[in-house]
């Protein structure tokens, strides 16, 4: 068939045989799930079950585009999906211009299979495809990689996907480190380490191809009007435009949302401010592929002394959020962070929250130097903690424990730590508040793939001010502005879910969910419809969406996860936020779990979807596949690990 | 403007992103005669920094739209401005974004 949008192809790898092969995309799947995040999860359904343990061969590392991806659209995202060291939903959204790549190679999908015996590393250029050994790549750091397979291709603009340290030594969220810093996917790089996958190299020459190139055009241009500073109609496109990310701290602190001391404080001062980070350390803008935002990328560099020399790119919404978590005041220590991250593609939400848990429970004397490796670990010492990040990193000492992320670490130590272990199905928290934001902590308790603020874009409910009249949405804009009510959030939050997995399978960045694209989805569709000439109305493509949630859910409920889990951390359901007088939640998320499951069509007591919400999405599949493995006689406690 | 004889009152102000470009200024203490409120503070910011207003309150805009202004005040939540006759309190801080 022709393919306009779609690439139509699927490339294969076997990391145990080394075979190579490439297939036809399935267009049913295609049609059904978009592309990019939806498609992931379609593949992975039918190819990694329940059977499967995540450092098992049978686990599978799937890097997937999309229908936009490769036009100025998909700002160059690629979704990398595997199961989860924890058996959830390893998945993640970077940006930059590998999946952009991928694309003008040919392919829609990468999927790798099984592991290596020995590190290697995967070069695609077009039709040339390769595994290369990788033994003189393994040890080094992720930059290191990345500048000798572009010295040792001689290819120019060839972009290149790797693990670090974190990866190859199995810390548990490690991410997928692309070029420019941009990176994703936490657990993805974990897995990748295990089938000993250093690096995969991508440079394509080809082209996508629109089928109706003028309808395009002319929604593109419609697009980009919200990114116009002279017209636009939302407060971060300036800010974004010119700024760096880290605006957003003085922000969180005025609204109480940082998690200063882990999360036992919401106000943290002084705060680390933006302009200091601009005048002394921003360089340059560093913008993705086509992304009309430069400020959300910026290259730093420390010039002169502490840490000097450092350069990067900053990608990480905000990345100085450490520094109010395990309490320092110090620019050259949080890019000194964010640059060992960046070279071991250490997740830094792993890093800071297990680190500040550890504070904690240092303070608290649960912990003391005979656990430590001798060392004083308490808040606001930041050689301390940039000490404690390089051994989780090596996985030395103390580090080794910290590496299992901070729900296994506090397992392991118990004597009352779990209480502050900052953790959402295991994984460990975002920096996102839940107690003065409802609407978050709701999006944070049901995910199926852990604390993923991407997944229900952005934090706060969209201004009612800013909605025409006569828009017909799902909820009540007044209501769901209500931030410290559970009134309506079922519907919210499932409103953003939905159309988000649509913005991350197309896919595009959830950053440009700017002004009236968060809410209205005719342009997205506009640009869908035109670019592969598809011809579905608004709500069968908002369906895809509810159909790409359903799927990730069952995906996770036959690995055994249940209502029980969707939960926050106790601190946040227990616990005010003291400096702003912000009661915890307390009953009122399973007040807001019952809506939303309502709404969902899934179980109450289980969160299981419903047989008739399945077979209403066109999931027959899952039905027959529930059905078969007794998956709706099971109980609320579930089954997993 | 306010009353003369009116007592003043001390509001905490903090500019953030490009709005700190605009002052030159990251944060600073402004007296207010009582009774005050945001659309007062907009004048003094507009004294002070010449095409400060216009960014908050376009003329014929919609008020806090493409801009924010956040109010903390005595220990209680964040709240947004989003009214120019929102009165304002000695000790209220605010953060112009």
């Amino acid at each position: 068939m022709t393919w306009h949008g779609w690439a139509g192809r699927v490339l294969r790898v076997d990391l145990a045989t080394g075979r190579i092969s490439t297939e036809e995309l399935s267009y049913q799947k295609a049609r059904d799930f978009i592309g990019c995040r939806g498609l992931n999860v379609a593949y992975l359904y039918d190819e990694v079950g329940p059977e499967v343990g995540p450092f098992d061969q049978g686990n599978k590392l799937i890097f997937g585009a999309g229908p936009l991806e490769g036009t100025p659209i998909g700002m160059g995202r690629v979704s990398v999906l595997t199961k989860h060291p924890n058996r959830f939903l390893g998945e993640g959204g970077a940006g930059g211009h590998w999946s952009a790549e991928l694309k003008f190679a040919g392919y829609d999908l990468l999927i790798v299979e099984n592991k290596a015996e020995r590190p290697v590393w995967l070069l695609i250029v077009d039709d040339k495809v390769e595994l290369r050994d990788a033994s003189h790549l393994w040890g080094r750091d992720t930059k290191e990689k990345h500048a000798i397979i572009r010295e040792e291709t001689g290819i120019a603009g060839i972009h290149v996907a790797s693990v670090g340290m974190a990866g190859e030594n199995k810390v548990a969220n490690a991410k997928v480190q692309f070029t420019l810093d941009h990176s994703g996917g936490k657990g993805c790089g974990t897995i990748m380490g295990d089938k000993k996958l250093a690096a995969v190299a991508v440079k394509g020459s080809g082209m996508v191809s629109v089928a109706h190139g003028d309808r395009f055009l002319a929604a593109y241009r419609n697009f980009h009007k919200t990114f116009d500073l002279n017209t636009t109609r939302d407060a971060f496109v300036p800010s974004w435009s010119f700024n760096s990310a880290n605006m957003l701290l003085e922000l969180f602190n005025e609204n109480g949302w940082v998690h200063a001391h882990n999360a036992q404080m919401g106000l943290f001062e002084p705060m680390l401010n933006d302009v200091e980070y601009m005048d002394k350390y921003v360089v340059r803008p560093e913008s993705s592929f086509c992304c009309p935002l430069p400020a959300c990328g910026r290259r730093y560099e420390i010039k002169e002394g502490l840490f000097a020399g450092i350069a990067g790119d900053e990608r990480e919404v905000g990345f100085a959020q450490a520094a109010p978590i395990v309490g320092i005041h110090s620019y050259p220590h949080v890019i000194k962070f964010r640059d060992m991250c960046n070279r071991a593609g250490l997740d830094e939400d792993q890093a800071m929250y297990s680190i500040a848990w550890a504070m904690e429970c240092y303070e608290r004397g649960i912990i003391n130097r005979s656990d430590t490796d001798g060392m004083e670990l308490r808040f606001g010492d930041a050689d301390a903690f940039l000490t404690m990040v390089d051994k989780i990193i090596h996985r030395e000492g103390f580090g080794d424990i910290l590496a299992l992320g901070v729900a296994e670490a506090a397992k392991r130590i118990g004597k009352g730590s779990e209480r502050f272990a900052l953790s959402i199905k295991g994984k460990e928290l975002e920096r996102m508040p839940q107690r003065n934001g409802y609407q978050m902590a709701l999006g944070l308790a049901v995910s199926e793939g852990g604390p993923d603020h991407t997944r229900w874009y952005p934090p706060y409910p969209p201004n009612p001010k800013t909605i025409p009249e006569g828009m017909d949405l799902p909820f009540d804009p007044f209501k769901a502005f209500q931030t410290r009510s559970p009134d309506d959030k079922g519907r919210l939050v499932r409103w953003l879910y939905d159309s988000r997995a649509i913005v991350e399978s197309l896919p595009s960045c959830v950053y440009m969910i700017r002004a009236l694209l968060g809410i209205d989805f005719r342009p997205w569709l506009e640009l869908f419809n035109s670019c592969t000439g598809e011809n579905g109305d608004l709500d069968d493509f908002i369906r895809k969406g509810t159909r790409i949630v359903n799927l990730e859910r069952a995906y996770i409920v036959r690995e055994g996860f249940r209502r029980k889990d969707d939960t926050i951390p106790r601190r946040m359901l227990e616990e005010p936020v003291k400096e702003h007088n912000i009661p915890p939640i307390g009953d009122n998320l399973e007040l807001m779990k019952d809506d939303y499951y309502q709404v969902r069509g899934w179980d109450n007591a289980t969160a299981i979807p419903k047989e008739e919400t399945l077979r209403g999405l066109g999931l027959s599949n899952v039905v027959e596949d529930f059905k078969r493995r007794g998956i709706w006689e099971t109980t609320e406690e579930g089954g997993h690990e | 403007m306010n009353s003369p004889q009116a007592a003043p009152i001390h509001v905490f102000v903090k500019y953030v992103g490009r709005i700190a470009v605009m002052t030159g200024r990251v944060r600073e203490s402004i007296s207010l005669d009582e009774p005050a409120n945001a659309d007062h503070l907009l004048d003094v910011m507009e004294q002070r920094y010449p095409g400060f207003r216009p960014v908050f309150d376009p003329p014929g805009g919609v008020f806090n739209l493409t801009t924010a202004i956040i109010c903390r005040r005595g220990g209680q939540p964040s709240f947004s401005i989003v009214d120019p006759q929102e009165p304002l309190k000695d000790g209220d801080v605010l953060t112009f974004w």
